[in-house]
């Protein structure tokens, strides 16, 4: 075969090929022209919505804090409440605390997990709150202090003999592992 | 060979290189990231959202099933880097590929920096992207095949792919309902600082460089603009090769800009060989045999 040419149908392959995937890739924009409660993200072919959020200076963030014997408190890391990085843990928490408002059920199940996690060894509760930041002073002031409401509390388990929350096993549980 | 014909033409050696180079990120990414995907999908079930192939599912699959499929795309992502077997493995690998990605974002958090590894994959797996710099050629002992078109249109598309990933991103941010205000910077600002804020509370660390760039107002207008110019000007990448290294080089740098003001890393972006289509990287294979 001569190595100048093309194989039988091979350029016709490649041009629908490449039309195919750049019309996939283009196919998101249609979400722009719906209205925004009812567009839906996707993977790989995705229309970025993290960018067409309006962001304002006060913002809401729902998070854990543990809180000591002496009431002190304590915000915990992400890698404390699940797996998969910050962002996974956020947005599973915000999904279980706000989207479906169970945000007693996160803190039942998650109370067991941290009375056996050894940097939790101190806590004697853990809070699901909601704190509103005002964005330019946390950032001009260089400290992240915001204004929470508690959406729930549980108290963590210290007697070893303690059974887990109602409904959570090690395998399902309502946090990520 | 005509000169619009050497235009349209590439080496064998250039595709082969970059799918060497992409797979080869692949592999590291994935088996970096094999014990955190263990775990992951053993996320409670009421957390799974399909997205991608993932959505044939109703539910996830036992979490055995999805340690196999996971190793099995780190068995694909090795073959298809060294380029063996690849009228098979290319395939399989984006499809493997695919699936392993959109299943670890199907866990209510979707992480779009893996969309163009995913497309990359997805054009060089159907391609012949391992006539050369690979194990099949190796063992074939043929000759390295002349520049042609067939190695020319995978890059270009890979390059139109990576072009449509910035536009769509642009258009996300003046498609709003205040539409063109994005420029003007203060989303970004504050996009920047609700993602130090989030860090802090969950325990994490808001990037120095946020908390010291964010009084500065004017500067935010300027990274605002210069995003949105290379995002919703990236179609004319594609209209010359110089231009087009240029906007790479560009994108390049704004994702380790990214990284330095938010933290955030686009590891595919800031490891440059997202953007290797974009260049003669077989002039790599030349030096190297230059200095042996």
């Amino acid at each position: 075969m001569n190595e100048d040419l093309w194989a039988p149908h091979e350029r016709g392959r490649a041009t629908l090929f490449a039309a195919l995937v750049m019309g996939a890739m283009l196919w998101p924009l249609r979400q722009h022209l719906r209205p925004a409660e009812r567009r839906v993200d996707g993977f790989p072919l995705s229309y970025y919505p993290m960018f067409s959020k309006r962001r304002r200076q006060h913002a809401n963030v729902v998070y854990a804090v543990g809180i000591l014997a002496d009431d002190s408190r304590r915000r915990l890391r992400h890698s404390v409440l699940g797996s998969g990085g910050l962002n996974q843990v956020r947005h599973q928490l915000y999904r279980v605390a706000i989207t479906e408002d169970h945000p007693q059920q996160y803190a039942d199940a998650l109370a067991p997990r941290l009375a056996a996690h050894p940097s939790c060894a101190d806590l004697v509760r853990v809070e699901i709150v909601r704190g509103e930041f005002d964005l330019d002073t946390c950032l001009l002031n260089h400290q992240v202090e915001g204004t929470e409401t508690v959406l729930a509390t549980a108290d963590i388990p210290r007697d070893p003999a303690a059974p887990a929350a109602p409904g959570v096993d090690e395998s399902a549980q309502r946090t990520p592992a | 060979m005509s000169s619009v014909r050497r235009a349209v033409s590439a080496p064998a050696a250039r595709l082969g290189l970059v799918r060497a180079l992409v797979g080869g990120y692949t592999l590291v990414y994935l088996a970096r990231r094999r014990k955190m995907l263990r775990k992951v999908v053993r996320t409670d079930p009421a957390m799974f959202e399909p997205v991608g192939p993932v959505r044939a599912l109703r539910r996830p699959v036992p979490p055995p099933v999805a340690d196999a499929l996971n190793d099995a795309t780190l068995v694909t992502t090795a073959l298809f880097a060294l380029g063996a077997g690849h009228r098979l493995i290319g395939p399989l690998h984006s499809a493997l590929l695919s699936w392993t990605l959109s299943y670890r974002n199907s866990w209510s958090m979707i992480f779009h920096s893996d969309n163009a590894l995913v497309v990359h994959t997805l054009v060089l797996g159907a391609s012949r992207a391992a006539d050369a710099v690979s194990a099949d050629a190796l063992l074939a002992r043929r000759p390295q095949p002349a520049a042609h078109p067939r190695y020319h249109w995978p890059l270009r598309l890979m390059n139109a792919s990576s072009t449509a990933v910035y536009l769509l991103s642009g258009v996300s941010k003046v498609a709003r309902a205040d539409g063109w205000s994005w420029v003007r910077g203060d989303s970004l600002r504050r996009q920047i600082a609700i993602d130090g804020v989030r860090k802090e509370v969950f325990g994490s660390h808001a990037s120095p460089t946020a908390y010291a760039l964010y009084r500065h107002k004017a500067l935010f207008t300027l990274f605002a603009a210069g995003s949105l110019i290379l995002e919703l000007g990236a179609p004319l990448s594609l209209l010359g090769r110089r231009f087009g290294r240029l906007w790479a080089v560009s994108w390049f740098g704004m994702h380790w800009g990214i990284r330095v003001i938010m933290g955030i890393k686009f590891r595919y972006q800031m490891s440059g060989v997202a953007f290797a289509a974009w260049f003669d990287v077989e002039r790599l294979l030349e030096l190297a045999r230059r200095t042996r």
